[in-house]
């Protein structure tokens, strides 16, 4: 039987139809395997699914009277994930981030690659980044307003060098 | 009813989208592409640029030496989304995306939102000729058991030798690309295990996306009219694509 289970658990045991392949080569003129560009990624819905608990968040959520998560910070961390996924994926390949939400009510999303470490705060109006490539507060960290070409300047410094 | 035409209580569409690409202008100009968002602002409130990452790769000096690269960004379009974020529309130097995300209705409450927005845009780009037409439609279908055997849900999936070693996988994706001869187009069907939304689910996603390129010479109308084709192609695939378990989960 073919089982799968929470770990993809795929035992097939019997014989199954095979995909005839035609051919490996550019498709001809008329047809394009390009994909249309999507608002939301298939990719992209564990990071959408976490953003929509992090909306549920009421105020002192964490019993510490931290601020509700803000809605319009929430969408902005959609658009800026999308945007990014779009752009770098392609070339790179992707990493999600692990996102959670500040006590100021922004949205947190963390990258990590080795001892490089970016940090992103999505507000409502601002956003704002620590980058870290050691442990030294101020010899080996770097802060400031998210640039708008943060992709380059941030996310392909922490994994592409 | 036939199974093409086949209407769903709980569709499983978490988004579909209508794309038509033109042949972008040199040099690039977002000025057009801002006036027409600003003028769908009461519409569509929630505005941002779109931005893309190009690279550069430059040759060596001499042979020696390895080729640079650069990375640099890029504004191509705007991102407009409704207040309920039930539709998003993407204006972009090289074409418009139209987004229906869930809860779906139906194709033609799609078409008919979709195609007065395209009117639009091409209004503002009447010299470009288009270049490509699409449908995309994404679905993620929950299944309530685990472990679950596959091929109960779904009629396409990947075939595991059962002369390998070990048969645990810890992620599944599959990618066909098929010319449609008769349409002369070519579909993608991507098919991936997704994170489930809800605890004891398995999660898959079945994306289908069924384009034509070469459309230079065609006209309104001939675009419209073949995507009416393409829509009805996609759900044949769809419906190809799962069981009638799946049928049953969809349909309560």
């Amino acid at each position: 039987m073919s089982t799968i289970a929470e770990r993809a658990w795929l035992p097939y045991l019997h014989a199954r139809p095979t995909a005839q392949v035609i051919r490996f080569a550019p498709p001809p003129d008329a047809v394009s395997a390009e994909t249309s560009m999507a608002a939301r990624e298939p990719n992209l819905f564990p990071l959408h699914e976490q953003l929509n608990r992090i909306g549920l968040l009421q105020r002192n959520w964490d019993g510490y009277g931290s601020a509700r998560p803000d809605q319009t910070a929430i969408e902005s961390t959609r658009q800026l994930i999308e945007g990014a996924y779009r752009s770098i994926a392609p070339l790179i390949g992707w990493q999600n981030p692990h996102a959670s939400a500040s006590e100021d009510g922004e949205i947190v999303l963390e990258w990590s690659h080795g001892i490089k470490r970016l940090t992103i705060y999505v507000g409502p109006h601002q956003s704002t980044y620590v980058k870290s490539w050691g442990p030294h507060l101020v010899n080996e960290m770097e802060d400031g307003p998210l640039p708008d070409d943060w992709v380059v300047s941030l996310w392909a410094w922490l994994f592409v060098g | 009813m036939t199974l093409q035409s086949k209407r769903y209580k709980s569709a499983p569409i978490t988004e579909a989208v209508i794309e038509i690409r033109l042949q972008p202008p040199a040099p690039p100009d977002l000025s057009t592409l801002e006036g027409l968002a600003k003028s769908l602002e009461k519409d569509f409130p929630k505005q941002s640029p779109m931005q893309f990452v190009q690279v550069s790769v430059t040759a060596p000096p001499s042979v020696d030496q390895a080729p640079s690269q650069t990375l640099s960004h890029a504004k191509i379009g705007f991102r407009l989304a409704k207040a309920d974020d039930s539709r998003v529309l993407q204006l972009r130097r090289d074409g418009l995306a139209y987004s229906h995300l869930a809860p779906y209705t139906e194709w033609a409450v799609f078409r008919a939102e979709a195609e007065p927005l395209w009117q639009k845009y091409r209004a503002a780009h009447l010299d470009a000729k288009p270049t490509r037409c699409a449908l995309r439609y994404i679905n993620q279908i929950n299944i309530p058991e685990i472990p679950a055997e596959i091929e109960d849900y779904f009629a396409l999936y990947p075939k595991i030798s059962d002369k390998l070693p070990q048969q645990d996988t810890v992620a599944m994706t599959l990618s066909l690309q098929m010319p449609q001869r008769d349409l002369e187009c070519m579909a993608v069907i991507n098919q991936n295990q997704v994170e489930a939304p809800k605890p004891g689910h398995l999660s898959f996603v079945l994306d289908v996306d069924i384009s034509r390129v070469g459309i230079e010479n065609w006209s309104d109308s001939e675009i419209w009219a073949f995507l009416d084709k393409l829509r009805d192609r996609k759900n044949e695939i769809f419906e190809a694509c799962i069981t009638d378990r799946t049928r049953e989960l969809i349909d309560q």
